[in-house]
């Protein structure tokens, strides 16, 4: 009888604390919608690896290991990068790229807005974190799930874990992060700036070549980010090219429903107590904070630096704009300037920048790995 | 702090090399929509 007891006897503090960490990320979940379709099957991961000799999870059994099913998926899918890439077909292909081809301008804050990753790199290795671990915590910054699990993971980071809950928590924290750290850096004044919206108007052909187009470039600098850019840029093909419908709505819905519920649970494979339960993972959770801090101040001090130079003014609020956290940051940035002017409306600017946001960062993604290539 | 100043001088340079590389990147599909613009002009409205 004494086995029926060996699951309770065999509990330890860091797991009960696994089992409490678990429950906060599914009430944050539920109760406060904070990503739920990520942080929810993390919550419930989290709970299911630490419970003693889970078998969810690779077991030693009389000196054989039984393979758990969390485990097998975690290298399926997760080792192997299919999960991010096959999500990043159904991220493109919801992505309307309009706003930024009929102003391309914006795609320079895309750029400016990925300071971040950047300056948290150079803060994890101050703070002692090997280089490639502290690539795979700034990549945090790319505000983009897939691209963060990818790079880090191909870092064979042992971070996985709390990088993926950095990265998806702080994602729906941006209504909060954005406007505390735009007013930190800008004037009442600055974020009432108006911005005439004179679009240019797009051809279809256009609309079909871009991904291509981007692909190639973007491929022929960094050849290491061509199945990140390549998949993104996949899936919007499929839905610009007006001949794909059925799997365009495939790849929105199914498809990104089918790896978003897989994703989730499998990446709780890395949350056993053991390896979850460190400082350094209390220092990545900061980290985290930090690099998508700097990504706002980098986009809108970038677009402060060009109003020396400009007679029409931007907004420097569109620089912020520019986070691949798309289309909450938008959202964000308009809700702020109506907030200064009602009269004022930058959403469109807003949104080209931010959609930018979404192609500088899997580019961010894939320089890190053609440095380390 | 200090035996962490070469990985901290490695994360400078890999920031020089993403900002630019980023810049480089982006600047180029500036370029490219602008040629796709041009070469494929919206139809007008009608």
């Amino acid at each position: 009888m004494e086995f029926l007891l060996l699951g309770i006897t065999s509990i330890t503090i860091k797991q009960l604390t696994m089992w409490a960490i678990g429950g906060l990320l599914i009430y944050l979940a539920i109760a406060k919608d904070f990503e739920p379709a990520l942080l929810l099957p993390m919550g419930f991961g989290a709970i299911l690896v630490n419970i003693p000799m889970s078998g969810a999870i690779t077991q030693v059994m009389n000196g054989t290991p039984m393979e758990g099913i969390l485990d097998f998926l975690f290298k399926g899918g997760i080792s192997t990068e299919m999960f991010p890439l096959l999500l990043f077909i159904g991220i493109g292909a919801m992505i309307d790229f309009g706003p930024l081809l009929s102003n391309p301008f914006m795609l320079l804050f895309g750029a400016a807005a990925q300071f971040g990753i950047f300056f948290t790199i150079c803060v994890a290795a101050l703070l002692g974190f090997s280089i490639k671990d502290a690539a795979s915590i700034g990549i945090i910054g790319a505000a983009d799930g897939p691209t963060s699990i990818f790079v880090a993971n191909y870092f064979k980071s042992s971070l996985i874990a709390p990088i993926t809950v950095a990265a998806y928590s702080y994602m729906s924290l941006v209504p909060v992060i954005q406007p505390a750290a735009i007013k930190l850096v800008t004037t009442k004044k600055e974020r009432m700036i108006r911005m005439p919206y004179k679009p240019e108007g797009i051809s279809k052909k256009t609309k079909i070549l871009f991904p291509i187009v981007v692909t190639v470039i973007a491929g022929l600098i960094a050849p290491t980010s061509v199945a990140l850019i390549g998949f993104l840029m996949f899936g919007n093909l499929i839905r610009e090219c007006g001949v794909l419908e059925r799997l365009s709505m495939t790849a929105q819905n199914e498809l990104v429903n089918i790896i978003t519920l897989l994703l989730g649970i499998t990446i709780a494979a890395s949350m056993k107590a053991d390896q979850f339960i460190t400082v350094r993972t209390g220092i990545v959770i900061a980290l985290g904070l930090v690099a998508f801090i700097f990504d706002t101040i980098g986009g809108v001090l970038f677009a402060k630096f060009l109003n020396l130079f400009l007679k029409k003014k931007i907004n420097p609020m569109v620089g912020a704009a520019g986070i691949s956290a798309f289309p909450m940051s938008a959202r964000v940035i308009q809700k702020m300037a109506q907030k200064e002017d009602n009269q004022n409306f930058i959403l469109m600017q807003a949104v080209g920048a931010n959609v930018a946001g979404q192609i500088a960062s899997v580019i961010a993604g894939g320089l890190l790995l053609a440095y380390f290539a | 702090m200090s035996s962490n100043l070469p990985n901290f001088l490695t994360g400078l340079k890999i920031m020089g090399f993403g900002m630019v590389g980023i810049f480089v990147v982006l600047s180029l599909i500036f370029v490219a929509i602008k040629v796709l613009i041009k070469l494929f002009p919206a139809e007008p409205k009608k």
